[in-house]
């Protein structure tokens, strides 16, 4: 699930630093669907349009940084 | 402020640990119209982790739940990096009734069955954990 949304936002990424810096997009299939200054008010959107279906929230930022875990609990 | 405080013998080995309830967000459950009383909740055994960006639910838990995710992120391990995982917005529920209505969560495969969530510093960033060693004990505040 939401392989080709996370396709589609990185092919995007750039053209949206341009215009979305730090708002949070809602991405369904291959369609940004709306941006929000806050993540409370893209999730409601999103649930409002998709109810229990799984869509992608991502918030717009110069880099995209990855979560860090500095132990050996995770088993990857 | 809201606060719980954990007596655990031997926290230096067993670490700062607490049970928890997880049931999908509020948000979300306001929006479909479904009673917080009548949603699935998971009961957990969970790790403060100050050395995790974000806060983890194991892999499992968000299908039990009945949520889909709405985010993807990639992760870096100790032993692996750019892992691709999916984040699903839960209400965590602490002792005391102590909680957060709406936060997105990574899942990912933890060790064992012993901790089935870590607490990072995303949750923490919200309050004031204090670690008393020389007591066995933590207090978490928000």
């Amino acid at each position: 699930m939401l392989e080709k949304e996370t396709k589609f936002f990185e092919s995007k990424l750039s053209e949206l630093q341009k215009t979305e810096m730090e708002k949070f997009v809602v991405i369904k299939d291959e369609k940004i669907l709306g941006s929000f200054a806050a993540i409370t008010d893209a999730l409601k959107f999103g649930y409002e349009r998709y109810k229990d279906q799984a869509f992608l929230v991502k918030q717009i930022l110069p880099t995209q940084q990855p979560l860090n875990f500095a132990n050996n609990f995770l088993l990857m | 402020m809201p606060s719980f405080t954990q007596r655990i013998s031997n926290l230096q080995q067993v670490g700062p640990v607490v049970e928890l309830v997880i049931t999908p967000s509020l948000p979300f459950l306001q929006t479909l119209n479904i009673s917080p009383a009548s949603t699935t909740a998971a009961k957990v055994l969970a790790m403060i982790d100050t050395g995790a960006t974000g806060t983890v639910i194991q892999t499992g838990i968000a299908h039990q739940l009945g949520i889909n995710p709405i985010g993807t992120t990639y992760i870096h391990t100790p032993s692996s990096m750019n892992v691709l995982c999916h984040q699903f917005d839960v209400r965590l529920i602490f002792p005391s009734n102590v909680g957060m209505d709406s936060i997105v969560v990574t899942e990912a495969p933890l060790q064992g069955q012993h901790i089935q969530c870590l607490i990072g510093r995303d949750v923490l960033q919200h309050g004031v954990l204090i670690y008393t060693g020389y007591d066995d004990s933590f207090t978490l505040s928000f």
